[in-house]
């Protein structure tokens, strides 16, 4: 299949992460919490229209990678600052870096 | 010229330097008066609650933000003129949002895009404040911003809404 023309081709973004909150969830638990956060604030065609994904995930650290698309950035941070439970333990997202590309995502 | 972000309502003393890690230049803790009675030489925050009450908040000259005015039929347009005249800001807070659940969050923020759009008509000037009561409850600048777009606002407005518009509520008031 031929790739998409670079004028039609969506332009990702990667955002590096920080959960910070006191418990320590496993890669599933924190998956599902941003899934579900994006999913409440965007619905499922929202989400799929913004591209967005868990790209990598560091349980040790509790940081990793999400991608969305350029176009959808506000609303995917908004999404995900109305996250406060992982579990039961309170928790947010702190977006450490917005890049436009995954090695300068920095985790 | 970098810009400053500050966070007018906190409602615990330990969001005050976490909020400065994550990037507040100042976070209102002491400073700020969370009530329906507002008071010289603070900034005076009145909760949003019925009409009369939002009426009575945009009228007296002594409130600088009347906060989350979603209960139904309690902000029209007479009331965003008076709180455009007066200087009064409406605030549009996270912790209003993240303490309701279901089907009562998607009334609030449905009820906020009401308010969004009638202000953005009147020309009243919007700041987004935290309201958290722990430190959990905090979130970058970015972040507070980015609820601005989610109900309305543009996003040059959202930004305004936690740098310049908060900035200028703590220089009236000496404060910074």
């Amino acid at each position: 299949m031929k790739p998409f023309p670079p004028v039609l081709r969506e332009k990702t973004r990667y955002l590096s992460f920080e959960l910070v909150t006191a418990s320590n969830p496993t890669k599933e638990e924190a998956v599902k919490a941003l899934y579900g956060a994006v999913l409440d604030a965007l619905g499922k065609l929202g989400a799929a229209k913004a591209g967005f994904s868990v790209a990598k995930y560091d349980e040790k650290a509790k940081k990793g990678i999400l991608t969305c698309n350029n176009k959808e950035i506000g609303y995917i941070r908004a999404g995900l600052a109305l996250l406060s439970r992982i579990g039961d333990a309170e928790a947010f997202v702190r977006i450490i870096r917005v890049s436009g590309s995954f090695k300068k995502g920095g985790v | 010229m970098s810009r400053k972000f500050y966070d007018l309502l906190a409602l615990s003393e330990e969001c005050v330097d976490f909020g400065k890690g994550l990037g507040y230049e100042k976070v209102c803790f002491q400073e700020a008066n969370f009530s329906p009675k507002p008071k010289q030489g603070k900034i005076n925050i009145v909760p949003g609650g019925s009409l009369e009450d939002n009426r009575a908040a945009v009228r007296n000259g002594l409130t600088h933000v009347l906060l989350d005015p979603s209960e139904p039929k309690s902000f029209d347009i007479s009331v965003a003129n008076v709180a455009q005249q007066n200087g009064v800001c409406v605030g549009i807070s996270l912790a209003g949002i993240t303490e309701k659940h279901g089907a009562a969050r998607v009334r609030h923020l449905r009820n906020m895009m009401f308010v969004v759009t009638l202000c953005k008509k009147a020309g009243v000037g919007f700041v987004i404040v935290s309201g958290s009561r722990n430190k959990h409850g905090m979130r970058t600048p970015m972040d507070l911003a980015s609820v601005g777009e989610l109900l309305g606002l543009t996003a040059a407005q959202s930004l305004w809404a936690v740098s310049q518009a908060p900035e200028a509520i703590l220089e009236k008031e000496g404060l910074i």
